[in-house]
């Protein structure tokens, strides 16, 4: 009897307000809204990244450009002037003297050779050619 | 509850209460009330994302500058004339600068910018209309910027400015952008619509804090860059015309000058080049006289080097050949009541007469030739038309028909008097007569390739004319030789270890109601080397002092451009300098 009581208290007790079925339903709903809310989260996440690269990307290739202009602002000839004058250097076409001519058939003309190695070279240790 | 199937409220509701004291109902109750809340942002979560808000406007949009695209000179991408680059424009707002890093602001400022520090401090007196959007200066360093917005109340822009890495060079051909971005002389103008590129644009919607949310962008066109164009023109070649033009009209104090280096068998221009020039960046410095391209859009009377021309045309209608012989009179020849005033006397060949430019021969040549024959070979040298070179500005020149020819006409018309021409009409028609008497098309512009590599447009080589035989326009190249060497009036057009061919010009500008006393373009231009000629050069200058002669002004400006030029295309010469000096050889291998 006593056992028979405390079951009824206990069903009594325990029991839910709602029918299991409507309790299921409701936390499938909101199961359904948690997970709407958690993969929204992720979406938004994910674009923010993809927002933040295209905008690193941009300034990556504004970098690249400004480099690169600053890398031909270098080389152009006034700049390449004030090196060579910077490092003392002197560039010129060759004199006449300095010129072995060659014909058109890639042959140098008679003596030029001879004379150009000797200008290279006017100690005469290894003349080729003698100044008369 | 219901009695008869009428509802008993009574009943209901004394079992709702009764419901509501039980435990059950109790619970029910608490959780109704902590429930509803999650229910009512779940409906409002649901409809903000799934709901239909037009009438709140989310709209998010961005547009992104398409780059300009680059010009280069024919030289690959190893010299680009002309880049669009973003670089940062900083601004101040004064009261947006921390008390105690004021003094810090002004320094880097002053060191980063190049701003004086009284003007930096007065900005911070400013005050109304524009106090608090200062501008300070542009800087496409990345440290400076860094730097520079470190600090509270600096900011930057990033615009996108057009710069022109090598300055005056090729000012002229290239042209500039106005501020706007768009182009507005040269090949900027002429090729603007190539060069621009197309914005790219994102279409989205914000959240309240005005940041795209990603998920809803609808729309994403990425930015589109403009063609490059690459010339024909070489840098190099360029400098040095640049610098030879600078440094004769200098010389001679004279208003300009303008040089045009043409390849002969292609008809490519390698230079094009017109002092004064101007620097693109700062166009707003010049005037728009300043800005026109004289080596196209000069027409003037071109003087003694039309004389290949009619020459040319007599030769190719046999009336005679270089050893014809002209009476050049006796210094005056009276022709329909003009005297016409030569420097040659007696009897002279046809080629003698081109080398040392006589007046009188040539005029009769052209009396012989005859109105409307020497009007045919003067448009089929197309004088009188443009090449339609794709540059504006381009002037067809003057050329009357034979109809509004006086009697006087082909007598001074044939000695480049009584017509105007441009300067690359003028060198078009000697590289025809070097080119065996093939006239090519005069370009500029090489290709034009798009961003991702594709071709778009590539120019060739193309035959417009044969004004003359291929065996008349040898002769007459064997002629003009003859210029430069000893009793021609080019001597000093003369290349070491090349020979060239050309012709010396000196003419009267013309005045209203006639010619100067004063003032005269001095031309020379001639092919090297004339054995197998590979490039053409003008130069013309205007009215050069005290000396006015091309053969004093303008033929050696052309030698030292030509020395270069065929040092630089590595031409064999072809006239190789005799060995002045004694030398005994010995055991030569070669």
């Amino acid at each position: 009897m006593a056992k028979r009581n405390q079951y009824k208290y206990n069903a009594k007790m325990h029991k839910l307000p709602l029918s299991t079925n409507v309790i299921g339903l409701l936390l499938l709903s909101v199961a359904g809204v948690l997970g709407y809310c958690v993969f929204d989260a992720q979406c938004n996440t994910l674009g923010n990244e993809i927002r933040r690269k295209e905008v690193e990307k941009r300034n990556l290739e504004n970098e690249y450009l400004r480099e690169e202009a600053r890398w031909n602002a270098s080389k152009t000839p006034a700049k390449l002037e004030e090196a060579l004058i910077a490092h003392g250097l002197v560039m010129q076409y060759p004199k006449e003297e300095q010129l072995v001519r060659m014909d058109r058939k890639g042959r140098p003309v008679q003596g030029q050779l001879s004379i150009a190695k000797f200008h290279r070279n006017p100690q005469g240790t290894d003349p080729i050619a003698k100044h008369k | 509850m219901t009695q008869g199937g009428r509802v008993d409220f009574h009943s209901f509701w004394k079992r709702a209460v009764s419901f509501g004291k039980s435990f059950e109902g109790r619970l029910l109750f608490v959780f109704l009330l902590l429930g509803l809340p999650f229910v009512r942002e779940g409906w409002k979560l649901c409809s903000l994302h799934l709901g239909n808000h037009a009438r709140i406007s989310h709209t998010y949009k961005r547009t992104f500058i398409g780059m300009r695209g680059r010009i280069y000179d024919r030289n690959g991408t190893d010299h680009p004339m002309a880049v669009s680059l973003p670089i940062w424009e900083f601004f101040l707002d004064p009261q947006s600068v921390e008390t105690n890093e004021k003094a810090a602001v002004v320094e880097t400022i002053v060191t980063n910018l190049n701003q004086k520090s009284e003007w930096v401090l007065e900005q911070f007196q400013r005050t109304g209309r524009g106090s608090r959007h200062i501008k300070l200066g542009r800087s496409q360093d990345s440290r400076i910027h860094a730097a520079l917005t470190a600090f509270r109340g600096i900011g930057a822009d990033e615009i996108i400015i057009r710069q022109y890495p090598y300055g005056r060079r090729m000012s002229h051909v290239l042209g500039f952008v106005n501020r706007g971005g768009v182009g507005s002389s040269g090949i900027e103008l002429a090729l603007n619509t190539e060069l621009s590129g197309a914005p790219g644009v994102i279409e989205s919607e914000k959240d309240a804090r005005r940041r795209e949310i990603y998920s809803r962008r609808s729309t994403y066109a990425p930015p589109i860059p403009g063609h490059n164009v690459h010339l024909t023109l070489d840098l190099n070649i360029q400098s040095t015309v640049e610098n030879v033009l600078k440094e004769t009209v200098e010389k001679f104090t004279a208003i300009r000058g303008w040089c045009i280096v043409q390849k002969i068998k292609t008809g490519e221009l390698l230079a094009l080049a017109t002092f004064p020039d101007f620097e693109p960046e700062r166009y707003d410095e010049y005037t728009s006289d300043e800005w026109k391209n004289y080596a196209l859009s000069s027409v003037y009377e071109p003087g003694s080097i039309m004389k290949s021309v009619t020459v040319s045309a007599f030769l190719n209608e046999r009336l005679g050949n270089a050893n014809t012989l002209i009476n050049a009179e006796h210094g005056s020849w009276f022709y329909a009541g003009r005297p016409l005033r030569d420097h040659v006397t007696g009897y002279i060949s046809v080629a003698t007469a081109l080398k040392k430019s006589s007046n009188v021969a040539t005029a009769k040549m052209a009396l012989q030739l005859g109105n409307g024959r020497l009007y045919a070979y003067l448009r089929a040298y197309n004088f009188g038309s443009k090449f339609s070179i794709g540059l504006e500005g381009e002037e067809r020149g003057i050329l009357a028909p034979p109809a509004r020819w006086s009697k006087l006409s082909p007598t001074r018309i044939s000695i480049g008097q009584g017509v105007a021409v441009t300067g690359l009409q003028m060198v078009s028609a000697y590289s025809a007569l070097a080119n065996e008497g093939k006239m090519m098309r005069p370009y500029l512009v090489d290709r034009i390739i798009s961003a991702n590599g594709e071709v778009i447009r590539q120019n060739r080589p193309e035959v417009i004319g044969r004004p003359v035989r291929p065996e008349v326009a040898r002769q007459v190249c064997d002629m003009l030789t003859g210029v430069t060497e000893s009793g021609g009036t080019g001597k000093r057009a003369s290349v070491s270890g090349y020979s060239v061919a050309g012709k010396t010009g000196t003419a009267q500008k013309a005045v209203r109601g006639g010619y100067s006393q004063t003032d005269y373009y001095a031309s020379f231009v001639g092919f090297v080397p004339a054995s197998d000629p590979v490039f053409t050069v003008l130069v013309t200058v205007e009215r050069p002092r005290p000396q006015h002669t091309g053969g004093y002004v303008s033929a050696p400006a052309f030698a030292k451009i030509a020395t270069e030029v065929a040092q630089y295309l590595e031409i064999p010469p072809d006239e190789p300098d005799e060995i002045t000096e004694k030398w005994e050889v010995e055991d030569d291998p070669l």
